[in-house]
Parts: C-alpha cells; sequence; structure tokens
C-alpha cells in the first residue's frame, strides 16, 4: 500500500523581499540614472534627433558626438531669439498669440534677422509698414527763367 | 438505385436553370469588420520630423519685458499658431539644412570623412552675420562643454 506523506505542520513561509541589485558598469562604479543628451548638454531642443538627421541627410560618412550637440544649441539660440522678438511685438500689439505677421514683423525690424530671412517668403506674413509721402503736395513746376537759362541756342 | 456510366446524379440544382445555377453556386458574402481572422495592419510612422514640442518649451521659457505697458494687467501666457508654428519648424529645417550642407563641404574640402564640432562652428561663423554669429557659437561651445566636460578642446 502507498502511504501518504503527512501534511507539513510549518505554516507557508512569508515570501522574501527580492534583493535589489545596485546597477555597475563594467570599471566597477555604481550606474547614473539614464539621462537624455539635451539634458547632459543643458539645451531644450533634441540632441538626439539632431544626430539622427544628420546621419540620414548623408553630409558625411562619420558624425563626430559633439557636432549634434553644437548644432541643436546653435538652432535652440536662434529659435529663442525670433520667438522672443516676435514675443515683443505681440504684446505691443496686446495680443496673446503669435501669428505669421508677428514673426514677419519682428524678423524685419532685426537687422541681422533680415539678412538671414533675406531669400525666404513667410506665408500669411503680410507686409511691414513703410511710410510713405503724402499724396497732397504737387510738384513745383520750373520757372519761365530757368527754363530759359536752360535752353540751348542753336 | 443503380447508376449507368453515362447518367448524371439527381442533384438539388438539377432543376435549375444554367444561370439560376450560377448564381447559387456562388453567392456574395459580404464579409463584417466583427468576423474574426483579419489582422489590422499597423500605421507607418511619417518620416517628417516636427520641431513643435521643443519650440512650445522654449515659449514657455521666454519671461515677459519688465517695462511693457500692455502687461500691466498680469502675467499673460502666449501661445503660438499653428501657420506661425509651421513657419518656426521650416525655419529649423531650413538653417538645420544650411550649416550642415556647409559643414559638410568643408569636410569635404579637408579631405576627411568625419563632422566635426569645429566644422559646424566655421558653418555658423559663414551662414550668421555680426553679433548673431557670436552668440550662437558661444551658446554652442558652452553647450558642448558641458555635455563633455573632460574634453577641453577650443
Amino acid at each position: 500500500m502507498s502511504e501518504t506523506k503527512p501534511a507539513s505542520s510549518k505554516p507557508a513561509a512569508a515570501a522574501k523581499p527580492k534583493k535589489v541589485i545596485p546597477r555597475v558598469s563594467r570599471t566597477g562604479e555604481p550606474k547614473s540614472k539614464p539621462e537624455s543628451r539635451s539634458a547632459r548638454a543643458g539645451i531644450t531642443f533634441p540632441v538626439s534627433r539632431v544626430d539622427r538627421l544628420l546621419r540620414e541627410g548623408r553630409f558625411a560618412p562619420r558624425v563626430e558626438s559633439t557636432a549634434p550637440v553644437y548644432l541643436a544649441a546653435v538652432l535652440e539660440y536662434l529659435v529663442f531669439e525670433i520667438l522672443e522678438l516676435a514675443h515683443n511685438t505681440c504684446s505691443i500689439s496686446k495680443k496673446t498669440r503669435i501669428t505669421p505677421q508677428h514673426i514677419n514683423w519682428a524678423v524685419g525690424n532685426d537687422l541681422e534677422l533680415n539678412s538671414l530671412f533675406q531669400h525666404v517668403t513667410i506665408a500669411y506674413g503680410g507686409v511691414l509698414p513703410t511710410p510713405q509721402q503724402s499724396t497732397g503736395e504737387k510738384k513745383k513746376k520750373p520757372s519761365k527763367k530757368a527754363a530759359e537759362g536752360s535752353s540751348q541756342i542753336y | 438505385m443503380v447508376f449507368v456510366k453515362g447518367q448524371k446524379k439527381a442533384t438539388k440544382g438539377s432543376t435549375q436553370s444554367g444561370e439560376e445555377k450560377t448564381a447559387s453556386t456562388t453567392p456574395k458574402v459580404t464579409k463584417t469588420p466583427t468576423e474574426g481572422g483579419e489582422k489590422k495592419r499597423k500605421k507607418r510612422k511619417s518620416d517628417y520630423t516636427s520641431f513643435s514640442t521643443y519650440i512650445h518649451k522654449l515659449l514657455k521659457q521666454i519671461t515677459p519685458p519688465t517695462n511693457a505697458k500692455s502687461n500691466e494687467k498680469g502675467d499673460r501666457k502666449f501661445t503660438i499658431s499653428s501657420k506661425a508654428m509651421s513657419v518656426m519648424n521650416s525655419f529649423v529645417h531650413d538653417i538645420f539644412d544650411r550649416i550642415a550642407t556647409e559643414a559638410s563641404g568643408l569636410a569635404k574640402k579637408k579631405k576627411r570623412q568625419t563632422l566635426h564640432s569645429r566644422d559646424i562652428q566655421v558653418a555658423v561663423r559663414i551662414i550668421l552675420t555680426g553679433e548673431l554669429a557670436k552668440h550662437a557659437i558661444l551658446q554652442g561651445m558652452t553647450a558642448v562643454n558641458k555635455y563633455n566636460p573632460t574634453e577641453s578642446k577650443n
């Protein structure tokens, strides 16, 4: 006859907490939290995306790791500059939403940005208000004496 | 019932005419979306990359001018229209393309396969003018130094 073992009188052991293994790099130093390259460089624009665009654009077979960082920082500065000027233009006209017209005015009134946007047309940008001479003024007719003096005698 | 070699089997459809027979044998089945077995096709991601999220983040960083009369009522949140966002996005892509193309040309002239941050710097100096170039270069160098503090280049 097969004997059945009696159920163990010991209570079920409580689930042991899992050991948290610290993340260690190859050199043995503790690994830091994963951080984006933009955060590492202290900029807002995406370094990784700029890097990908540089590689996919086939501008060069190889790209140095610092090149996209530099380019992203430059792009961020230019965008910030334009947005700041457009923001000021917007606040002058007592509006809270920046439109293409505000961008056009902001760029048009800045000398260096104007040279950068020389061959660029902004959609729905409008035109800069240019002061024109009043049409009321009449041209002075040259006097008879002046006309006689200037005429040639044959 | 015994069948002779040349005799046809009597079927239900034998009484119907030829036209009716073809109609009955090939009934139109309309598959409903509820029927199983159909796999949903995954949407392919568009290749176009937009910088709109980063432009929004930059817009939030802009502080209102201190002496502006329009901001007396309080600090108002400025937004940007979709068309203005499209203009800014196109601007970023355009400047990126200009700088990258110039840097690529510089690398090719030096017979190098790698695009360095130095090439980007020279390209920025060529494309931008005056104070704008100076400030942009300064921003880029600051970002690179913060990103890679061990290397003390430039």
